[in-house]
């Protein structure tokens, strides 16, 4: 065959399949008659049968996202072409899936609204999920903690409560337990599902165990377990008070014998696995959505970098399988492990640049080869080391919400989008100081520079996650009618951070023929609406003498007034 | 008016003017209705119409989501392109679970310090049996065999005991490696860059005994043996020439002939150094002397010395380092010696070869290396640097000149990988571009 016919064959052959993939990638889903994107709740909790669990080996999963992936990601040459092409109208990311015509999450089995909606009281936060409940001593030793790099062990508590205890580093009480508890007290009063982590301490007389069994080598033994990555077996060794004795020797102690760590009870059904942060679990069928672009999941992005919760990774969230012979299971997406946050880390403080940098940055790397090491790093210029052991490295001073870094790549924190990025940073500016304080407060911190530090710093990373995020989607929202006059709230000037300011109105009224002026100036968050014949408006409300996106609102006549349908930020 | 109505308005009036200025202060502008703001411990959402749970039957929010046809139908070309490196990382990382078993991701005692026992790693094409503290802290025994694609062989033992926990300790080496395809050049400064290959065969066997608990301050005096065989290479490149086709006992002393000599000498470490393999602040002073005896009547007596000084300085920080080094080594005969075997002369190889060129282009009686690098942090632990060196050999220190000397000019990427060090090196110089990986340096 000659060179040209074969490549016009090919190049045949090449339309025809794309052609085809088009017209297959374009067919409707079958699911889409259930479809009511008006609704605040996705009903994605229908009864399905017992997913296979996931298994990932903590290696391939570091490799793809701290090297793979940002090397598949520097040569994506169709995102480069989607960048050139932006001003053409493409746009590079693609919009969150899991948005209702409010432009909000819906309630799920990720997601419930909470204090977007509804303040959560400061002592319901104290309190936390799954009502709060804590671990009684005496506790019974059932196995060490396998796998992680933190060393702890699981329990029964005197109420038959099944809990993890993970010890804070010696040299660093309450830094890690303390964050765990602080920071899973702020998510699950944001709307997450996460697990229930309590401030603990205890005594050595304060555990027991069910079988004495005498260890020969206590270290090796010890060692053996905690590095197996796997559940405990029937054939495995029992856990010994040798065992337990040589990870308690690595735990943080007080003065007076007590050992510090965290307690996270165990969760109700059965584990499936950590979550995949990019893809979707192909053996549940209410799992619609690739979770790279659920916007909750993005907007954590926004969320974690509030608290620094810089170890976000497939490995800290866990699907749960119903309860045990419920024949209405489905599966309960949890985080976990937050513990990693505020001024935290695995060896006690956290290490200067996490937070600021991933752990192979790319970008970083290159400025930094590029000026032969003279640039000078945001975590350097910073003043993190606060002195306190029990929070250790943090500070607001030098934080941009925008320059915040989880330790590796997250699928869905590439997907973010400025209206994903204003949705976390509204969750972020929910949070009252009063509330801020409740989840400090939850902590049980022993050292009184603890909070007193923590709280201005939360308040302070919070006010710039507003602004920066306010600054470029105007934060107009919540939407609604009342005698007959549009209402909204301007999250900003509620929040404090401006004055009052005038709003500009661009009106589409070309359905309702009522002859409305195109342009009006509010000077208030409150606009008087046409009482004419029309049916339906469109409104395009921007911040006067603000570049922040506008915000789209659609409304419809309904009976003798209106009804807003639809609200879409920039 | 009466003096009571009078004072009843003015605390009428007071009480409104209190009630107006508390009002004014509670309220701020804008909240004509006294709402509770986003923000507030009292916030409460207008017109959000929750109803129901996610396991209430019931629709979906929007139907499932799917890459945008057009972005499908633009990346697919490339992704059959970058389909065998997909591949390739997907293979690489099913071996995650593998590499789990042998290294456990968090193990608590990682970083807890040898433990007796047989440990067994693999090398390139070979493998290492160690026995970490055999006799106690501070000792190790290990013995490692490779092989290599061009017929390499290689056996080595290494035994010690009191290092880094005793002020006073010893050692046992052995070794065994032949290598079929050792370059030579011819001996001198100017030597035609046409390789010609020669096989070396050498046995090795040397006891030391040190004082210094630490090994950066340290004097070890040593004795030992080396029989080193010399045969006609292969395994060069194709049309490549033989060492013994081209040169004559005249211009490569010792051609064709192998010679057995015992040594003793004594050599010596002094370091101020803030860290032994990332210094960024300090000096090591390396001074190395040896007196060859040969024992198998070849009458082949001389005596090589070789002294190494290098410097680091911060450049206003520990991650960006100037640092220099500078090598002078050579052998002088003692007496009427025979001459010094070609493949016993101090060469630009290992750790003293020329940036920019091959292993043992260069070797005469004397050798100087001068190098200069700036280094700087990247990505911890890996550097960048930027070198500039001049290397030399000559027949004596008198015909070594700044003139004469072979500079190189190059950078590379440099890191401290557990306890060694790795190196990527691009160097030019006379004789064009050359790459060197280096695992196991020093500097």
């Amino acid at each position: 065959m000659r060179p040209a016919r074969a490549g016009a064959c090919f190049a045949t052959a090449w339309v025809l399949l794309l052609a085809t993939a088009t017209s297959v990638l374009a067919a409707p889903d079958r699911d889409e008659a259930s479809v009511d994107n008006a609704t605040w709740v996705d009903h994605d909790g229908r009864p399905i049968p017992k997913p296979k669990e996931r298994k990932i080996s903590l290696y391939s999963y570091m490799f793809r996202q701290a090297i793979a992936e940002p090397i598949s990601h520097a040569f994506d040459i169709p995102d480069k072409l989607f960048w050139l092409m932006t001003p053409m109208g493409a746009t590079r990311k693609a919009t969150s899936a899991n948005v209702n015509a409010f432009d909000e999450v819906p309630n799920s089995t990720w997601f419930t609204n909470r204090n977007l909606v509804r303040a959560v009281r400061p002592d319901e936060i104290r309190t936390g999920p799954f009502e709060g409940v804590v671990p009684e001593k005496p506790w019974t030793v059932k196995d060490v903690k396998r796998g992680g790099f933190n060393a702890g062990f699981q329990i029964k508590d005197a109420e038959g409560r099944k809990w993890l205890v993970k010890l804070d580093r010696k040299g660093y009480p309450r830094c890690g337990s303390g964050a765990g508890t602080a920071v899973s007290r702020l998510v699950w009063a944001a709307g997450y599902n996460i697990a229930l982590y309590q401030s603990v301490s205890f005594r050595r007389e304060d555990l027991r165990f069910e079988t004495k069994v005498a260890s020969t080598n206590p270290g090796e033994a010890a060692e053996a377990k905690l590095a197996s990555t796997g559940p405990a077996a029937a054939g495995d060794p029992p856990v010994t008070e040798a065992d337990i004795d040589a990870i308690l020797g690595r735990g943080a102690t007080s003065g007076d014998g007590r050992y510090y760590g965290s307690a996270s009870l165990f969760l109700p059904g059965k584990p499936e696995g950590p979550v995949d942060l990019g893809g979707r679990r192909e053996d549940d069928p209410n799992d619609w959505y690739h979770h790279k672009n659920r916007r909750e999941i993005r907007g954590l992005y926004v969320f974690y970098s509030w608290l620094n919760n810089w170890d976000v990774k497939d490995q800290q969230t866990l699907d749960m399988y119903g309860k045990p012979d419920d024949p209405s299971a489905h599966v309960t997406h949890y985080l976990l492990d937050v513990d990693g946050s505020l001024g935290a880390g695995a060896e006690g403080a956290k290490p200067l640049p996490y937070g600021y940098e991933m752990r192979i940055d790319f970008p970083w790397t290159m400025k930094r080869l590029m000026t032969l090491g003279f640039i000078e790093e945001p975590w350097r210029k910073s003043r993190q080391e606060t002195g306190i052991p029990s929070v250790g490295n943090f500070e607001s001073k030098e934080f941009h919400p925008d320059g915040w870094r989880p330790l590796q790549e997250v699928a869905p924190f590439r997907k973010l989008t400025p209206r994903d990025g204003y949705w976390g940073a509204k969750l972020v500016a929910s949070f009252s100081d009063a509330q801020i304080a409740a989840a400090l407060d939850a902590a049980h911190y022993e050292d009184p520079r603890a909070p007193e530090y923590l709280l201005p710093v939360l308040i302070e990373r919070r006010v710039k996650v507003a602004r920066y995020w306010f600054d470029r989607v105007a934060p107009l929202d919540f939407f609604h009618v009342e005698d007959g006059a549009l209402m909204f709230r301007d999250l900003a000037l509620d929040l404090g951070l401006t004055g009052p300011r005038e709003y500009e109105v661009e009106i589409d009224a070309s359905s309702s023929g009522v002859g409305d002026p195109d342009h009006v100036r509010l000077s208030s968050t409150t606009m008087p609406l046409p009482r004419g014949r029309g049916s339906r408006l469109s409104l395009t409300l921007s911040i006067a003498g603000s570049h922040a996106a506008a915000v789209r609102v659609e409304m419809k006549r309904e009976g003798s007034g209106w009804v807003v349908t639809r609200v879409r930020h920039a | 008016m009466p003096h009571g109505v009078l004072r009843a308005a003015g605390k009428a009036g007071f009480a409104l003017a209190l009630f107006i200025f508390v009002s004014a202060a509670v309220c701020r502008p804008g909240d004509a209705r006294a709402e509770p703001r986003f923000g507030d411990s009292t916030w409460v959402a207008p017109s959000v119409g929750i109803e129901g749970d996610p396991e209430d039957p019931g629709p979906r929010v929007a139907p499932k989501d799917h890459e945008r046809t057009w972005e499908t139908v633009m990346r697919t070309p490339f992704r059959v392109a970058f389909f065998p490196l997909r591949l390739l990382a997907r293979g690489i990382e099913a071996t995650g679970p593998l590499a789990e078993r042998f290294f456990p991701p968090g193990s608590m005692f990682a970083h807890s310090g040898p433990k007796p026992g047989l440990k067994f790693s693999p090398e390139l094409i070979g493998a290492t049996v160690a026995a970490p503290v055999f006799a106690g802290p501070g000792s190790k025994a290990s013995l490692t065999a490779t092989w290599s694609t061009s017929d390499s062989r290689k056996l080595k033992f290494r035994s010690y005991v009191g290092d880094g926990v005793s002020d006073v300790g010893a050692g046992l080496e052995a070794l065994y490696e032949r290598k079929p395809n050792r370059t030579f050049y011819g001996i001198g400064n100017f030597s035609p860059s046409d390789e010609t290959y020669f096989l070396r065969r050498t046995e090795l066997a040397s006891v030391y005994a040190f004082v210094g608990r630490n090994h950066l301050r340290r004097v070890r005096a040593t004795l030992g043996i080396s029989d080193m065989d010399i045969g006609p290479g292969y395994n060069g490149a194709p049309g490549s020439l033989r060492t013994a086709d081209v040169f004559n006992p005249t211009t490569a002393p010792f051609l064709a002939q192998g010679t057995r000599l015992w040594w003793y000498g004594a050599s010596a470490d002094f370091a101020a150094l803030d860290d032994s393999l990332a210094p960024s602040r300090g000096f090591d002073f390396r001074p190395d002397v040896k007196r060859y005896q040969s024992n198998d009547g070849t009458d082949v007596r001389y005596d090589q010395w070789r002294l190494e000084a290098r410097g680091y300085l911060p450049v206003f920080a520990k991650r960006r380092v100037l640092m220099g080094k500078l090598v002078y080594e050579g052998v002088d005969r003692r007496g009427a010696s025979s001459p010094i075997p070609y493949y016993r002369l101090p060469e630009s190889s290992d750790r003293d070869r020329f940036a920019a060129y091959p292993s043992g282009r260069f070797r005469d009686l004397r050798l100087a290396v001068g190098r200069a690098e700036y280094r700087w942090e990247i990505e911890r632990p890996i550097s960048a640097f930027l070198l500039g060196e001049l290397g030399e050999v000559a027949a004596t220190a008198s015909q070594l000149s700044l003139r004469a000397a072979h500079p190189s000019v190059g950078g590379g990427l440099r890191a401290k990988l557990g306890e060694e060090v790795g190196r990527f090196e691009i160097a030019h110089g006379h004789e064009g571009l050359t790459f060197r990986i280096d695992l196991g340096a020093d500097f």
